[in-house]
């Protein structure tokens, strides 16, 4: 039976460690390193599904803490599955709902069986264990399904916790694993945990490397930590984690550490980040973010970036949408599309220079354009180096 | 570039000198032409509710249309636009299309006797501005539409004195000579039409009156609006049929046969086939606005035809769907019945969400106020009530 996810690398940088490759999974084709943006509740906050297709979205990510909430799984079952339920064709990925419960929740409590929670609906107590984790996104149906983690704040300081969490999270692995019903149709990846503590990364990228898996996970991390703990736990996982697998670091999505993770080696990004910024009021452009409320657009006649391919920059002016920002709807929708639009054409800038072997050049660019005085953060020049690419 | 012109299409009727009746009717400017009876685009800051320009041309691809800016929603484009020099239509992002500016936000609660002799007050984000018709004229000179509607005093309804609404009637009436003056000094304006508008609240004599006094200036015009018959435009469709259509009826007997007739409003599509029947070429889109904003989507069955030199329509009421909604005219998705609807709002519709996506899933994203949800509805409503004026328009070519 052929599995449902294939991984072909088609080039591989001869400096860094960054690769493009083709994921083909059963709803689409994805084209790595991808960024995903996040579809929580079973929408791209104001996009249309045929918006993401034309900036050539090919994979979103849905909340599995979210949509069993609401619409729930008996109703997500009925639709058969939330591909059909939105409307959208092309690949998809669920979070297994843990980190939601433990990042949004007070109340959430912790134990060998799950992570018991309280509905903020109606005050309920539920237990999510692993098992049911995988019942909902099996009913989902996503491409990519997650599986249930211990989730400690990376920031924590309790190493016995993190210990515990890092073998309880392998044991939930093999409880997920057992729990799948859909092993042709939905990848289980696991998550490699740790914290910012190395040998028990290295543990848990080991224990999770015994288990048969199309793909991995790196978890535990973008949770306010220091930059430099960030990228070299990026780097430890991925030089843990076979060549020929997926490695998806999870809640990356400044543009930055999108291409430095992608030196680093690794394929998957998510975060809320392009979408949330933009209902606040910010555009992302290729020298960094701008707040479009400030009054210096009121009279900026040109485009939030020249030459940008999306429909609102096509159409719409700084000072058009300095008016309507954070007032009208319609300015989420247009600014959206733009950051969306520009996270896709970073990725496929990426991918693009690794398959001339222009990667190192890209990065030194990309790096330029967001520093024009090269006042470069120690930690890029730390991680790009670890990876033989000098800033200039 | 020439100014915008109005053309009734439909033959005159056979001697007789009556206006009231049902007219087919084409608006040109430059390669634009939409044909009457029609709608406008009624927009929020320069946009249709939720919809970007992109969207926007998933519901119209390829039809002409028209669009309302109120000027209450895009006064604090003046500034820019001075400096922008390109007219408002360009820098909201649909300079391909005509463009209409008035002055009263026809969805919302107006503002009601803030107005100073002969200065209007006009609700903005940022407070009241008292506009005189030099500053209005400044306005329009910037931002350039292909017709507008001259100052005026409309905050007048129902509960309005005789003595509100002969002012409204007068103030109007001079606001209009002024515009009108500084529109014949301006260069500017060579390309653009104005729109005169009638007062005179629910007074049959002050309408005769304001309908008169401007019919003098018929040349100087593309159209005539029936305004002021609300300052709420949240509760129009409340307002009795019978009140408001002798009204109109009387009042157009007294405008010019092959000017253009406005009115603008959340009108029951039932009154609109009334107004259209009275003579009536251009309405606005406030009442799929409206729809949408009450989570509502538009799924009336009807029939049209041409009888006794009126179009009649049948509303078929629909047994299968058990709703309470207010009207005949909607169903609400955000009630619970469309949890499991796996059907679209509209089996027989074309329109982009009613092609791709299910009731169950709109409930549900109206229900966790995903704004997707808005955008979907908008699509259908605005789609739906194109629709429904392109029937009428076949119904007049058919007869």
């Amino acid at each position: 039976m052929e599995k449902p996810l294939q991984f072909d690398v088609i080039a591989s940088c001869s400096t860094s460690r960054a690769r493009t490759s083709l994921m083909k999974l059963p709803h689409y084709t994805v084209e790595t390193p991808v960024f995903m943006p996040v579809g929580t509740k079973g929408s791209v906050k104001s996009v249309l599904p045929e918006q993401l297709e034309n900036i050539n979205c090919q994979i979103i990510l849905g909340n599995t803490y979210h949509l069993g909430l609401r619409p729930g799984v008996e109703l997500l079952k009925k639709a058969k599955g939330l591909h059909n339920f939105m409307g959208w064709k092309r690949a998809l990925l669920t979070d297994s709902g843990g980190f939601q419960m433990v990042s949004l929740l007070h109340m959430a409590e912790i134990n060998e069986q799950g992570v018991n929670f309280e509905s903020p609906y109606d005050g309920t107590r539920s237990l999510l264990t692993p098992e049911k984790s995988i019942q909902i996104q099996n009913a989902i149906g996503a491409d990519i399904i997650m599986q249930l983690d211990d989730v400690v704040p990376t920031t924590s300081k309790d190493n016995e916790r993190m210990e515990e969490a890092t073998y309880r999270t392998t044991r939930w692995l093999d409880r997920c694993l057992s729990a799948h019903e859909r092993p042709n149709e939905q990848n289980i990846f696991p998550i490699v945990q740790g914290g910012l503590i190395e040998h028990l990364r290295k543990l848990s990228a080991n224990l999770h490397l015994e288990r048969k898996v199309n793909g991995y996970a790196i978890g535990g991390l973008s949770g306010g930590e220091a930059k430099e703990d960030f990228w070299r736990m990026v780097l430890l996982s991925t030089q843990m984690l076979p060549c020929d697998k997926p490695k998806y670091v999870m809640g990356v999505g400044f543009a930055v550490d999108l291409v430095i993770c992608c030196a680093l080696g690794a394929d998957m990004f998510d975060c809320v980040f392009p979408t949330r910024t933009a209902r606040f009021g910010c555009a992302l452009t290729s020298s960094g973010q701008i707040s479009l409320r400030h009054k210096k657009f009121r009279m900026d006649f040109g485009p939030i970036e020249k030459n940008c391919s999306c429909s609102t920059c096509k159409t719409y002016t700084r000072a058009y949408i300095h008016q309507i920002v954070t007032t009208e709807a319609v300015s989420c929708n247009l600014l959206s599309v733009h950051n969306l639009n520009y996270q896709m054409q970073l990725m496929k800038g990426i991918r693009e220079s690794i398959k001339v072997n222009k990667f190192p050049e890209f990065v030194q660019q990309f790096m330029i354009n967001m520093y024009p005085n090269k006042n470069y953060p120690q930690w890029c020049i730390d991680a790009l180096q670890s990876v033989n690419i000098e800033l200039k | 570039m020439e100014q915008a012109l109005f053309s009734v299409v439909t033959d005159r009727p056979n001697g007789i000198p009556s206006t009231n009746g049902p007219r087919l009717g084409t608006l040109k400017h430059s390669n634009s032409q939409v044909d009457t009876p029609a709608f406008m685009f009624y927009t929020k800051c320069g946009s249709v509710p939720y919809i970007s320009r992109e969207v926007f041309e998933k519901i119209l691809p390829d039809d002409q249309a028209l669009f309302n800016f109120p000027l209450p929603t895009c006064l604090s484009f003046y500034q820019p636009l001075k400096e922008f020099n390109r007219g408002l239509n360009t820098f909201v992002g649909l300079e391909k299309y005509l463009s209409c500016c008035s002055i009263t936000d026809c969805v919302e609660d107006n503002l009601q006797g803030y107005n100073k002799k002969d200065s209007v007050a006009v609700k903005t984000k940022s407070g009241n501005q008292l506009i005189n018709y030099e500053k209005y004229m400044d306005i329009i000179e910037v931002f350039k539409p292909t017709m507008y509607v001259t100052l005026s005093i409309s905050d007048i309804n129902l509960d309005s004195s005789p003595s509100a609404i002969e002012k409204s009637v007068n103030i109007t009436n001079r606001l209009f000579k002024s515009c009108l003056e500084r529109h014949h000094q301006s260069e500017i304006l060579k390309q653009s039409c104005v729109i005169a508008p009638i007062q005179g609240g629910y007074n049959v004599q002050e309408r005769i009156r304001s309908a008169t006094f401007l019919s003098e200036y018929q040349n100087d015009v593309l159209g005539f609006l029936f305004d002021g018959f609300f300052t709420d435009g949240s509760i129009v469709e409340e307002i009795p049929s019978d009140l408001i259509l002798p009204i109109v009826n009387k009042t157009m007997e007294c405008l010019p046969y092959d000017k253009m007739k406005i009115i603008f409003g959340a009108w029951t599509p039932s009154l609109i086939i009334d107004f259209i029947n009275s003579g009536v070429d251009i309405f606005d889109s406030s009442f799929p606005y409206i729809t949408t904003e009450r989570n509502s989507a538009l799924i009336f069955d009807y029939s049209l035809k041409y009888k006794n030199e009126i179009i009649i329509m049948d509303i078929h009421h629909n047994t299968d769907e058990n709703t309470d909604s207010s009207n005949d005219y909607e169903i609400c998705l955000t009630d619970t019945s469309h949890f499991e609807k796996f059907v679209p709002i509209k089996d027989s519709c074309t329109c982009l969400t009613c092609k791709k996506h299910t009731r169950s899933y709109i409930h549900h994203l109206l229900v966790s106020n995903e704004l997707l949800g808005s955008m979907l509805l908008t699509i259908h409503n605005l789609h739906y009530f194109n629709k429904f004026f392109k029937d009428i328009r076949e119904v007049l070519k058919k007869k």
